[in-house]
C-alpha cells in the first residue's frame, strides 16, 4: 500500500497541482491570455494537430534529425573511447583537442556550422552528434579504465586472448559507466535537436515553437514544448529499461 | 611424509625455488621493503602454508610467485626455469573471488579454456562443478551465490586450467567458521586427486597446519621467513590430539614472540 503510494501516486501529485493551478490561473485571467494559453485552448489546438497530422510530422522530423545525429555519436563514441581508454598514448594524443571542441558549447557552433554546411539536414545532425559525442565519449574511457585491476589480473593468469579479454571482461566491466554515456548523450542530443531547429529549419518541434512565437500563438508553443518534454522522457525511460536488462547481473540495479 | 623421503634419498628436486628474493615498493617516494631475502624450496605435490600477521608481504610473495608482479631482486625457477610473468603452470585463487559478476557459475569457470572443443570443454567443467559441489548452481550468477561457493567457483575456475602449482592467498578469510572447515576438508579432497603443488596463505594457524606439510611463519617489516615448521602429521589430520595442539602452540608463540605480546597465562584451546 506504502509502497505504491511512493511509487504510483507520489510522482503525479506535482503535476496534477501544477495543471490545476493552471487551469484556475488563465480561467481566472490572472494572467493573460496571450502569456499562458488557457489549457482548453492548448487541448483544443493539440486535436487540431493530430487530425491534420502535423504533430505527428514535427515529432516524427525530430526524432528522426536525433536519431541520426545519435546513432552516429554512439559508434563513434564508443569506438573512440574503448581505443582512448585502452590506450593512453592514443587518449594524450586526442585529450587536447577533443576537450578544446567540448567546452564550446553547441549554441556557439551553430554559426560556423551553418556557413560550412548550410542550413539543410546536414548541419542539424552535425550540431546532434557534436552534442552526444562526448558524454559518451568521457564515460566510455572513465568506465574502461575504471575497470578494477582485479578482473584483469584473472584474465592475464587464465591467458586468455586479447580480444576475449576485451569482449568478455573488459567491456562488460565498462558497461555500467558506458550506459551512463549512453543516457546521457541521448539527453544532450534530444536537446540540440530543438536547438538546431529553433534556429535554421522548416519543420520540427523545434521550428513549432518558433513559428508559435512568431505568431504569437502560445498554445503551439506549449504543445511544442510539452512534446519535447513526453519525448524526451520517453526515450530516457527506453534507455533505462535497456540498461536494466542489460546489466541485470549489477548487484543494485533492481532496487 | 612423502617430502622427507625424497629428501633423504637424494631424489629431491625443488618444483619452485626461491633464492635470495626482496623486493620493495615505493610508497609516498620512499622505499618499503616488503620482503628481504626470501629463500624457499617447495617441492612437487607439497602443500605448503604461510601463516604471519598482516602487511608482512605474503600477498606480494604470492604475486611475484604467479608472476603478476615482475619488479624484483633474487630468482624464481620452476622446474629449473626461470620465471618470467605468468604461465599456464600457475594458478592462483584470490581473497575476494574476483569471479565475473556478469557471467554464471558455468561461464566463469569456463573462462580460461579457450582452445577446446565445446564438448570438451563442458565435460570438463561439468566435471568440476561436481567436484566443488555445485551441481545444480550451473546458471547462477555471482550475486546470487554466498561467499563460500562463490570461492568454491573461483577454486574451480583455476582448477580447470590443470595447472601444476596452485597459489591460494587467503582463500576462506571471508568465511564463517563451518564454511571455512567444510572448504578445507574440500581442498585436501581435491588435492588427494591430483598431484598439484599449493602453496596456500593463511591467517589461521589452525588451518595452516590443518592444511600444511610445511608452515612457514613470516615476519614482519621486512618479511622475512622466521621460521619452517614441517608438520608430520599423518592425513587426516585430527585436530585436537595432542601433536596437532603442540604445534599449533608453537606457531602460536612464535606470533607472540613477533609481535611482543605477553601470552597470557591460562592460554590453553
Ligand atoms: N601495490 C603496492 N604499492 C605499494 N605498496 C604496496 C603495494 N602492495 C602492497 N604494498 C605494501 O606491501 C606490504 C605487504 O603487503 P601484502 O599485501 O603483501 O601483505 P600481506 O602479508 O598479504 O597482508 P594481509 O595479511 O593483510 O593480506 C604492505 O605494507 C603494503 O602496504
Ligand atoms: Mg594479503
Amino acid at each position: 500500500m506504502n509502497k505504491t503510494f511512493v511509487r504510483y501516486i507520489l510522482p503525479i501529485v506535482l503535476p496534477i497541482l501544477i495543471v490545476l493551478m493552471w487551469i484556475y490561473l488563465t480561467e481566472k485571467e490572472v494572467i493573460a491570455a496571450y502569456l499562458i494559453p488557457s489549457p482548453l485552448v492548448v487541448i483544443d489546438t493539440f486535436i487540431q494537430f493530430l487530425g491534420d497530422g502535423t504533430l505527428l510530422d514535427d515529432t516524427w522530423t525530430s526524432v528522426s534529425r536525433m536519431l541520426q545525429g545519435y546513432s552516429l555519436a554512439v559508434v563513434t563514441g564508443l569506438i573512440f573511447g574503448i581505443i582512448m581508454g585502452l590506450f593512453a598514448r592514443i587518449d594524450q594524443f586526442f585529450a587536447g583537442v577533443f576537450n578544446a571542441v567540448r567546452v564550446i558549447p553547441p549554441l556557439a557552433w551553430i554559426p560556423i556550422i551553418i556557413l560550412w554546411f548550410g542550413i539543410g539536414e546536414t548541419s542539424k545532425v552535425i550540431i546532434i552528434f557534436k552534442g552526444a559525442f562526448f558524454p559518451i565519449l568521457l564515460n566510455t574511457i572513465q568506465g574502461i579504465e575504471g575497470v578494477p585491476k582485479g578482473y584483469l589480473e584473472v584474465s592475464k593468469l587464465m591467458g586468455v586472448s586479447k580480444r576475449k579479454g576485451l569482449f568478455q571482461v573488459i567491456l562488460p566491466a565498462a558497461l555500467p559507466s558506458i550506459f551512463v554515456g549512453l543516457r546521457l548523450g541521448l539527453g544532450t542530443a534530444w536537446m540540440a535537436v530543438v536547438a538546431a531547429e529553433l534556429i535554421a529549419s522548416e519543420s520540427g518541434l523545434g521550428f513549432r515553437i518558433t513559428q508559435g512565437r512568431e505568431l504569437s500563438q502560445p498554445d503551439v508553443m506549449v504543445i511544442g514544448m510539452v512534446m519535447i518534454g513526453l519525448i524526451g522522457v520517453s526515450m530516457d525511460a527506453l534507455i533505462k529499461l535497456i540498461q536494466k536488462r542489460v546489466l541485470s547481473w549489477q548487484p543494485g540495479i533492481k532496487s | 611424509m612423502l617430502t622427507q623421503a625424497r629428501v633423504q634419498y637424494g631424489t629431491y628436486k625443488p618444483k619452485i625455488k626461491i633464492s635470495n628474493l626482496s623486493k620493495s615498493y615505493i610508497q609516498r617516494h620512499m622505499k618499503l621493503e616488503v620482503l628481504n631475502n626470501v629463500d624457499l624450496e617447495i617441492q612437487e605435490g607439497e602443500f605448503l602454508t604461510i601463516v604471519g600477521s598482516s602487511g608482512c608481504g605474503k600477498s606480494t610473495l604470492l604475486r611475484i610467485i604467479a608472476g603478476l608482479d615482475g619488479s624484483f631482486d633474487g630468482s624464481i625457477t620452476i622446474d629449473d626455469q626461470l620465471i618470467s610473468g605468468i604461465g599456464r603452470d600457475r594458478g592462483m585463487v584470490f581473497q575476494d573471488h574476483r569471479l565475473f559478476p556478469w557471467m554464471n557459475v558455468k561461464q566463469n569457470i569456463s573462462f580460461g579454456l579457450e582452445h577446446l572443443t565445446a564438448k570438451e570443454r563442458n565435460r570438463i567443467v561439468q566435471e568440476h562443478i561436481e567436484l566443488v559441489g555445485l551441481k545444480g548452481f550451473e546458471k547462477a550468477k555471482p550475486g546470487e551465490l554466498s561467499g563460500g561457493m562463490s570461492q568454491r567457483v573461483a577454486i574451480a575456475r583455476t582448477l580447470v586450467k590443470k595447472p601444476d602449482i596452485i597459489l591460494l592467498d587467503e582463500p576462506f578469510g571471508a568465511l564463517d567458521a563451518l564454511t571455512r572447515i567444510q572448504m578445507q576438508h574440500e581442498i585436501l579432497r581435491i588435492r588427494e586427486q591430483s598431484n598439484i603443488t599449493m602453496i596456500l596463505v593463511t591467517h589461521d594457524i589452525d588451518e595452516a597446519v590443518l592444511l600444511g606439510d610445511r608452515v612457514i611463519v613470516m615476519s614482519k617489516k621486512p618479511g622475512r621467513i622466521q621460521k619452517t615448521i614441517p608438520v608430520y602429521l599423518p592425513r587426516p589430520r585430527d585436530r585436537n590430539s595432542y601433536d596437532f595442539i603442540k604445534i599449533r602452540e608453537q606457531i602460536f608463540n612464535l606470533f607472540f614472540e613477533n609481535e611482543k605480546v605477553k601470552i597470557p597465562e591460562d592460554y590453553s584451546i
